[in-house]
């Protein structure tokens, strides 16, 4: 390779400068400086009305100077100001201001009336409110809760399922490996849709229990009360193939030889799963633990669908709205930003530097010993059950989409495609699928292009400044989508790239910037299996470093790269909070904004709504199947922190 | 054929100068050696010559022509890959046919050069195999077959045979000295393996810490080594420490701890600190003592390796020198730990070298 030198060590070519200068402005402009924005927002006690005054003085303030008839109207209202007239109002667009001695004034003419507002100043005014204010509070522990329950019960549904699938050889394993991943093909809150009606007052799980007489209609169970409930379900049937991916990553990386040492000084089963094995699965369980907790916390959709309201997601998603009159909003994206850092920290921290060596390192052989015929059904019966019931929302779902009517029965009573005809007529159907394929398919040709680019930097140069590049780009995975659509629409709210007039750019933006990491990842890993010497083969027989990246690198990472393609892809056709916040015109919405706009529609709402689901499920297990075709085993790497 | 020249070439890594103002000369046609112990700059300077680094000072010449900032496609250079870097998603044809594509050739010329070069390393058989379904020296064969198959100007081999067994060494290094007799190609080949390099150099060059040693010819560097690092690393040796005594018309005298030794000296200058090295096959071992024997001492077997072939002793030179002595044709004897020797060696096998 030619190496041009312009710092010495360094390979710093003007093509390599030119796009790393690129990256860095847009990671500034759309990652970082979103943050900032939001943090500097949220210590900011913003202008305060302190009182107003009939505007009929509007002329005299032009004038710039401060009638005397206006200290008056002040002391009208009981307060006080700087007391003498002469005063100069400096004028900035359509605001004047009083400098004051030690606090300066801001009057705004609105409607008929002069309001004068303290200055905003530093202040965890907001951040002392979560702590005093019951509804903040309560809603902090809610999320927190709700995380907590949610990466517990996904570890303990995990953990035998991983040990059985990892440790136990039986015919037809890989074919359960693969249906374990069902259940990431559907957003929760489409599946929340489905068991809503499953697990309603009247809904089929109740009559089933009437019908074989185990409670009376009149106390109906009440399965999710408040709503909780039904989230962690919901949410723990979605995330638990993430942690099946790692723990089972994690369980088959442990080296059996270290087991063997430990069995051959005498440790019996268990004590060698909890002395030798879990402490070596650790930093695995944890990069997966972290998602799932990360994801359950600032998940929005369900919630919403379960109307379990008093969450940090669902708060903040509403004070979008009034996100200029309202800084609560930024002080709650700074809660769940720091926790997300946190998370994301400590599982880097765990994962050392390990990582990238277990993806390189090939072939480990797994300690496994045949199930028997016993242990075969003993295991087909636990992870079937498991795969039961994680498709129940689907299978809801298909059900409310195919039907006309569902209420009081089992089943639902008639069968019919009229939902189907319905949307594809319904003006959101078309161009929401649309805008969606749009969206998944501009930002996955970005993350492709963008994302080789930084892997062939971060594995074959080196420069300046490499660890800040890796972490930029595996930054996304710590900032939830919500927060991220949170700081956009703080940030770029009036500019060119404004939401409410057309989110495009954003949301293609939001979209590759979320999944850049998975790519860069694939791509990465693709590098590091590629030895530079066979680039360094072709150059020396003549190829130019053009050439061999084409003849030579491309081909040897081309399913690297397909794979992770299709996943940011189908992911991005997944997403859910940035759509829910960003797309505020109909004509704009992705198809997940869709489904939650249809489900709450009279009448026909979860129908229409599940018909809808039905699409986009087909086409996100499509993607699935062809990523898990070209990625076999590495699949899990993806999902880690 | 063409000549290869190296003017204090320099190559930094930050602070450490990986190659450090080395200057050699490749004649045409020769097969020259860069051998020295891992982290001795030897791949870095290969490296260089290949143009995947570029040098930070001095000057690299092809023959007449500056090379300094020619990048590596541009070198028509032939490279063996220590781990052979076949590309795995090609066929051994295809792998080999490579470089003749980038020079556009027509599909006849690069047909026949393909057959020609595979019948070279004796591998036209498996031409439609991929490489991974190749045994390690199969796939030496073809990563040679590649680099020679483009004629290129200088051969450049990056350890070639250090991932193959013993035995298929052996094999493969007689297969390198006769392709290179074949095609003549300047070569410079890197190895640690002092073996390797005495067998098949041309000349070589002794490598540490970035700068040479030691140049010359294989029974050079072997018989005449510049300080106690070559001596030690070209082959195996003893080395006692001592002070010179006298000096005179070539001859030495070494004062040790075992009594006087009468020495010759090569490389050595006034005032260094000095060490005499004799080889272990120069070590003669008898029962009795021998009669005009210039360098003779008494002895105690301390431990014995059959090995075959030759006999390795290990003896305890008057209770205070552990020494190695390698015996041909042992199986006439019969010694065992404790038996009571006696060990000579001639002058011209004590070599005294700075230490």
């Amino acid at each position: 390779m030619p190496r041009k030198s312009f710092f010495g060590k360094y390979d710093l070519t003007p093509t390599t400068s030119v796009f790393l200068i690129i990256l860095m402005v847009f990671f500034a402009v759309f990652l970082v400086y979103p943050i900032a924005y939001v943090f500097s927002q949220a210590f900011y006690l913003g202008e305060n009305l302190l009182f107003n005054v009939d505007s009929s003085l509007q002329t005299e303030l032009d004038s710039g100077i401060l009638p005397e008839d206006l200290t008056y109207e002040f002391e009208n209202n009981g307060l006080s100001i700087p007391s003498e007239s002469g005063i100069t109002i400096v004028e900035s667009g359509s605001k004047w201001e009083l400098p004051g001695e030690d606090q300066s004034y801001v009057i705004k003419s609105e409607n008929d009336r002069l309001n004068v507002y303290s200055k905003g100043r530093f202040s965890f005014g907001f951040f002392k409110l979560m702590v005093t204010n019951p509804v903040q509070r309560q809603s902090i522990i809610n999320s927190v809760v709700l995380g907590f329950m949610v990466t517990l019960a996904t570890t303990l549904l995990t953990l035998p399922l991983a040990y059985c699938l990892v440790r136990y050889n039986f015919a037809g394993r890989s074919l359960l490996q693969g249906l374990i991943l069902i259940p990431m093909v559907m957003p929760p809150f489409v599946g929340a849709i489905g068991m809503k009606q499953l697990f309603s007052r009247m809904g089929s799980v109740n009559l089933i229990l009437m019908k074989l007489g185990i409670i009376e209609p009149i106390n109906a169970i009440d399965w999710f009360g408040s709503g909780f409930w039904g989230v962690v379900f919901l949410e723990v049937l979605h995330l638990y193939p993430i942690m099946y991916l790692n723990i089972a990553a994690a369980m088959s990386n442990v080296d059996p030889s270290l087991e063997e040492a430990a069995e051959n000084m005498g440790a019996g089963k268990l004590k060698l799963f909890w002395t030798v094995t879990l402490p070596l699965m650790i930093p695995g369980y944890f990069a997966g633990a972290s998602v799932v907790f990360i994801w359950a916390f600032t998940d929005l959709g369900t919630p919403l669908i379960f109307e379990y309201r008093n969450v940090i997601p669902i708060q903040i998603f509403n004070m979008v709205a009034d996100i200029r009159a309202n800084p609560m909003g930024f002080s709650l994206v700074v809660v769940v930003i720091l926790l997300s850092l946190i998370f994301f920290y400590l599982s880097k921290k765990f994962m050392g530097s390990k990582r990238y060596e277990m993806m390189s390192r090939g072939h480990v052989d797994i300690r496994e010993r045949s199930a028997g015929k016993l242990g075969t059904a003993l295991i087909y019966a636990f992870v079937l059950g498991v795969i039961l019931i994680s498709v129940l929302p689907h299978i809801s779902v298909a059900f409310l989409s195919i039907t006309g009517r569902w209420s009081g029965t089992i089943l639902p009573e008639t069968v019919t495609l009229d939902r189907f005809r319905e949307i594809s007529s319904h003006e959101l159907t078309l161009p929401s699928i649309k805008n969606s394929l749009l969206y998944s398919s501009i930002s996955t040709f970005v993350d492709i292009i963008v994302g080789v680019l930084i892997a062939y930097i971060l594995a074959r140069k080196l420069i300046p400044g490499k660890d800040v590049l890796d972490l930029m780009s595996m930054l996304p995975l710590a900032l939830p989508g919500l927060i991220m659509a949170f700081g956009y629409v703080a940030c770029f709210s009036g500019s060119f790239l404004d939401p409410r007039e057309n989110p495009t750019a954003l949301l293609v933006i939001i979209y590759a910037v979320r999944r850049l990491p998975y790519m860069v990842r694939s791509a990465y890993a693709g590098f590091q299996q590629t030895s530079m010497t066979l680039e360094e083969a072709s150059q020396s027989l003549g190829a130019s470093p053009l050439k061999t990246m084409r003849k030579i690198t491309f081909p040897l990472i081309i399913a690297n790269l397909v794979a992770g393609g299709i996943l940011s892809f189908a992911f991005a056709m997944l997403e859910v909070s940035s759509g829910l916040i960003l797309a505020m015109k109909k004509e704009f919405f992705p198809i997940t904004k869709a489904i939650y706009y249809l489900f709450g529609r009279v009448a026909d709402g979860p129908y229409i709504a599940s018909a809808m689901g039905m699409l986009g499920m087909v086409l996100l297990i499509v993607s699935l199947v062809l990523a898990g075709r070209f990625l076999g085993k590495r699949m899990g790497e993806l999902f880690r922190a | 054929m063409i000549e290869l020249h190296l003017k204090n070439i320099s190559k930094l890594f930050g602070e450490t100068r990986a190659v450090d103002n080395v200057s050699l000369e490749v004649k045409a046609g020769e097969l020259f050696f860069l051998l020295g112990p891992s982290g001795c700059g030897k791949t870095t300077c290969l490296r260089t010559i290949a143009g995947f680094y570029q040098p930070d000072e001095g000057e690299m010449l092809f023959g007449e022509k500056l090379m300094n900032k020619v990048p590596p496609h541009k070198r028509n250079i032939g490279m063996v890959f220590q781990n052979y870097a076949l590309w795995p998603h090609m066929t051994v044809y295809q792998n080999v046919e490579y470089g003749l594509n980038i020079r556009k050739l027509s599909s006849d010329v690069k047909k026949e050069k393909v057959a020609k070069v595979l019948e070279v390393v004796q591998m036209e058989k498996y031409a439609d195999r991929n490489p991974n379904q190749l045994s390690g020296g199969q796939q030496q064969r073809i990563a040679l077959a590649r680099a020679l198959v483009i004629e290129p100007d200088i051969l450049l081999l990056d350890e070639p045979l250090s991932n193959l067994d013993a035995k298929l060494r052996l094999e493969m290094r007689l297969e390198i000295k006769r392709i290179h007799s074949e095609s003549g190609i300047t070569s410079v080949y890197v190895t640690h393996d002092q073996k390797e390099a005495l067998s098949l150099a041309d000349r070589m060059a002794v490598m540490r810490d970035g700068k040479i040693i030691q140049l010359g010819t294989p029974r050079e560097v072997y018989n005449t080594p510049v300080n106690r690092f070559v001596a030690d690393f070209i082959g195996e040796t003893n080395f006692i420490n001592g002070k010179l005594k006298s000096k005179a018309n070539g001859h030495f005298v070494f004062e040790t701890q075992i009594g006087e030794i009468k020495a010759t000296g090569v490389n050595i200058s006034d005032g260094t600190e000095l060490v005499c090295s004799v080889r272990p096959e120069s070590i003669n071992v008898s029962d009795s003592p021998q009669d005009n024997a210039q360098n003779q001492f008494e002895a105690e077997i301390s431990s014995v390796v059959y090995l075959g072939d030759v006999e390795e002793y290990w003896v305890k030179v008057k209770n205070s020198w552990d020494v190695k002595a390698v015996i041909n044709n042992p199986g006439i004897y019969e010694r065992k730990s404790g038996d009571k020797v006696y060990v000579q060696f001639q002058p011209e096998d004590a070599i005294l070298l700075s230490n």
